[in-house]
């Protein structure tokens, strides 16, 4: 599925939010264009969020190529998936990251931003009672 | 070693052999496994049914291939040295396009295979050869088949899946269906295949899949069931109302796998 469907997940699922257990979001995308799908990503998850659902286990895998520095919609998905009542099913949060840059010096500065991305970034999910968090750090698979 | 009771043996080399699932180092475990089969006889055979639970036959210079893998001389090799092989085969995977009308020896072998669960089937973006259906049809009947990969494939039989009676898991790698109905379909018809797992990567195999009937009628596949919709790779168009109308279908769907990807190349970097 192309990352303009992506803009309808909510819509897609509509009908299933009910019965719903486990969504899996893996996106592969480059450039700029990640980061725009990430916030599609966030805006559709806050429009299940709104409805009744009884998602348990949510993992979002994110693969970038070089567009990797941490942005807005990671406080904005921190924030959505902590919010009161949005999630009252979910038990566990997986985000996965993997980008692949190309050269070895960018490789280690990027490498160390993430390292502090859970708790900064993530605080809410991270300090949750409710909501067990597991987050993988970068695979560096750059040539 | 020899005062442990056969069953706890068997206990120790099941548990040990669970590590095969481990979707990135499978081949850790089978190192294990080979080393036990060394020890004695009771671990051997304890340990065969584990290391031969897997087959990829590959062709010479294949790129990127998992553990297990044996060429097609070595396969026919083995089946005929140890015909007892057959029995432990639960997951096989085969390239059609590299299986030739003159391969006679590796056909006769893949027909002996009868309790395989898993079949993965590259074609290449080609139909089935002719040659080739006798050993898909058999494949497909084999009652232990549940799990169905195909992948790559142009002017695929819908038809030949009648005969997968306990399939539950299908995955669908770019595949185009033919819904041509052979005219030597035995009645009565078995039951429609049940789904409980689905994946596609195109909207082009869902709708077909979908809307295709036997010739008595019934869909050829009862997608009520499902519990996992999967949607693997990118594909353009149709794609959303092909998902949105197989997910209108399951009663209890309870797992969704969505990947998506930006369509657009990788862009050119420039370091200064």
């Amino acid at each position: 599925m192309d990352s303009r469907s992506l803009g309808y997940l909510a819509e897609l699922l509509d009908n299933s939010l009910t019965t719903l257990k486990s969504l899996r979001i893996e996106t592969l995308n480059h450039g700029s264009e990640g980061g725009l799908c990430v916030n599609k990503l966030v805006n559709q998850l806050g429009l299940i969020s709104a409805k009744a659902n009884k998602i348990e286990y949510l993992e979002l895998d994110f693969e970038f190529t070089a567009d990797c520095e941490p942005g807005s919609w990671w406080y904005r998905l921190d924030n959505m998936l902590c919010k009161p009542d949005g999630w009252p099913a979910l038990k566990r949060v997986s985000i996965g990251l993997s980008y692949s840059l190309r050269t070895p010096s960018l490789r280690t500065l990027e490498s160390d931003s993430w390292k502090h991305l859970p708790d900064e970034a993530l605080a809410g999910i991270s300090s949750s009672n409710v909501i067990d968090l597991k987050y993988y750090l970068p695979s560096l698979t750059g040539p | 070693m020899l005062d442990i009771p056969y069953d706890v043996l068997e206990i120790i080399i099941d548990a040990l052999a669970s590590g095969l699932d481990d979707v990135y180092e499978p081949w850790r475990c089978l190192v294990d496994l080979k080393a036990c089969a060394l020890t004695n006889h009771a671990l051997a055979t304890l340990s065969r049914k584990h290391i031969f639970s897997t087959i990829h036959l590959v062709i010479p210079d294949a790129y990127g291939v998992e553990y297990n893998t044996l060429l097609h001389s070595q396969f026919i090799g083995l089946i005929s040295d140890s015909p007892d092989i057959l029995g432990f085969i639960r997951k096989f995977s085969f390239r059609a396009d590299a299986i030739g009308v003159d391969d006679v020896a590796l056909i006769e072998a893949i027909l002996k295979l009868n309790k395989v669960r898993s079949l993965d089937v590259i074609f290449g973006y080609i139909r089935p050869p002719p040659y080739l259906q006798p050993v898909i049809d058999h494949l497909l009947q084999i009652s232990t088949l549940t799990h169905l990969l195909l992948r790559q494939t142009i002017g695929f039989s819908a038809s030949s899946l009648l005969s997968c009676l306990n399939l539950s898991h299908l995955t669908l790698d770019d595949v185009i269906f033919s819904h041509e109905w052979g005219e030597d379909i035995l009645l009565p018809l078995p039951k429609p295949i049940v789904l409980r797992e689905f994946c596609s990567n195109a909207g082009r195999e869902i709708l077909p899949l979908i809307r295709a009937r036997r010739p008595d009628g019934h869909h050829l596949i009862d997608f009520r069931a499902l519990r996992c919709i999967g949607s693997l790779q990118s594909s353009p168009h149709l794609h959303f109302e092909a998902f949105e109308r197989l997910i209108g279908v399951p009663r209890q769907l309870e797992e969704f796998y969505l990947q998506c990807t930006s369509k657009r190349e990788p862009p050119t970097f420039t370091f200064t």
